[in-house]
């Protein structure tokens, strides 16, 4: 799939806090749904997630103060929603994950998000665009980095770790 | 583009409830509420103007999740429910939800009627092609040889459902397919959906990772049907017959009229009712 063309700054800015936001929330689901699961270190790791995304969001938002960003509607970010952007698939989570797992479900998001605003540059023609664009791949590609660093604190999980003689009983 | 809404008033986390879902980490139905909640917002409903019926099973929570008025119906009967209050309610914005065993099992019957009758509502079911809430028995849907269930071992040999075909046999007006992988084309197939008069069916693959862990590979699977949707059942049935279950978008938009009975008021005062009740 392919990023699509920006042309202005604001459409960049408010594709890019729609994904910010997302993310945020998504994240605080999956340290929610954690929690309910009796995980609390990929919670806690969610959650840890969730405050770094919202300081992302508040520097963007901070780009944006004073600028008329345009309303698009979710079926024009015509990019997956779990590959090319920055939001975290639901299917990424388990009830088991580890530290680790969380850690490369967050570097996955940080790589898609590079490689999308690598590819929003390469697309542009307007120069602002071409610059916030570099600048937001270099953010992700350095966050996913220290996310790296980060996960090889963690063993690398076992073999059948999601194995569970007692699988979950929603109740309800 | 035609559904496209310059300026919503309220953004999508604005019509959840606050309170937080239950469902297993990575289940499909957390992106069916979000491309729920992200139609309304393009639609700009009013949540005091949308309710949302349901049945009993894992997605059958969802009126929970939501600030619209809900109700958790009784195992597949989302459908008669939603019927009645969309009938003597017609400015409400009435949707249905469940699961594939609530929906096409439990509820099965009500499903064709509901098609036949063709009230203005939007039914989703997401499908997953398991009994999950119960943990994990072949639903109507299943594939006849999965055998991961010890109550079908082998499978269950039994050739399965396919809404979409018996919806069309039964008259529904509207019928399209979505896939939880993409919550954001599927807001755009509710929008449609619940703006098309007439009953409108979203068949909406939602993967339950928990019991079906294969299905994650559905986000793989899925693509957009290469066609435009017909207002020809002759048509749709064949495109219909011929679907590998993966295809997204909307298949089949008929033109049949709503139906919607004439409300005459039978009572003046509440008194005259009770007195229906006296024994």
């Amino acid at each position: 799939m392919t990023a699509p063309r920006i042309s202005s700054k604001v459409e960049l800015l408010a594709r890019t806090l729609t994904m910010l936001s997302e993310t945020v929330e998504r994240y605080d689901l999956f340290a929610d749904q954690m929690d309910v699961v009796n995980n609390p270190e990929a919670a806690e790791l969610f959650r840890w997630l969730e405050n770094k995304q919202s300081d992302r969001t508040r520097v963007v938002q901070k780009l944006s103060e004073g600028l008329t960003l345009p309303h698009i509607p979710p079926w024009d970010y015509n990019w997956d929603d779990a590959i090319n952007t920055e939001v975290p698939g639901h299917s990424s989570a388990h009830y088991m994950m580890t530290p680790y797992h969380t850690l490369t479900l967050a570097m996955d998001v940080e790589q898609s998000a590079a490689d999308l605003f690598q590819q929003i540059e390469q697309g542009a023609t307007a120069p602002e665009v071409q610059k916030l664009a570099h600048s937001f791949a270099r953010e992700a590609s350095d966050f996913r980095d220290y996310l790296k660093q980060k996960r090889a604190e963690h063993p690398v999980p076992e073999a059948g770790w999601d194995e569970d003689e007692d699988p979950p009983l929603l109740l309800e | 583009m035609e559904t496209a809404n310059p300026c919503p008033s309220l953004k999508p986390n604005e019509y959840k409830s606050g309170t937080k879902p239950v469902w297993c980490p990575g289940c499909g139905d957390y992106s069916v509420l979000l491309a729920i909640t992200k139609a309304m917002s393009e639609m700009n409903l009013e949540p005091e103007n949308v309710a949302l019926v349901s049945g009993i099973g894992c997605s059958s929570r969802l009126p929970a999740y939501l600030n619209v008025y809900g109700f958790h119906a009784v195992h597949g009967r989302a459908l008669p429910v939603a019927t009645g209050l969309k009938v003597s309610r017609p400015d409400l914005t009435v949707l249905a939800a469940g699961g594939d065993g609530d929906g096409f099992s439990i509820g099965g019957n009500h499903f064709m009627h509901a098609c036949r009758r063709n009230v203005d509502m939007t039914y989703i079911v997401m499908d997953n092609q398991v009994y999950g809430m119960t943990k994990g028995q072949a639903s109507p849907t299943t594939d006849p040889d999965w055998d991961k269930s010890k109550l079908t071992p082998g499978g269950t040999k039994i050739n399965p459902y396919y809404p979409l075909v018996i919806a069309l046999a039964s008259g529904a007006n509207f019928i399209a397919r979505a896939s939880s992988t993409d919550p954001n084309g599927a807001a755009k197939v509710l929008v449609d959906a619940i703006r098309h008069p007439g009953f409108s069916f979203v068949h909406m693959l939602s993967p339950c990772v928990t019991f079906r862990p294969e299905q994650k590979d559905w986000k793989k699977m899925v693509r957009s049907a290469p066609v435009e949707p017909t207002k020809d059942p002759a048509i749709a049935a064949k495109r219909l017959m011929t679907d590998d279950n993966f295809f997204l978008g909307t298949l089949y938009k008929g033109d049949r009229p709503a139906y919607q009975p004439e409300l005459k008021t039978t009572v003046e005062h509440l008194s005259e009712l009770e007195q229906g009740f006296v024994l």
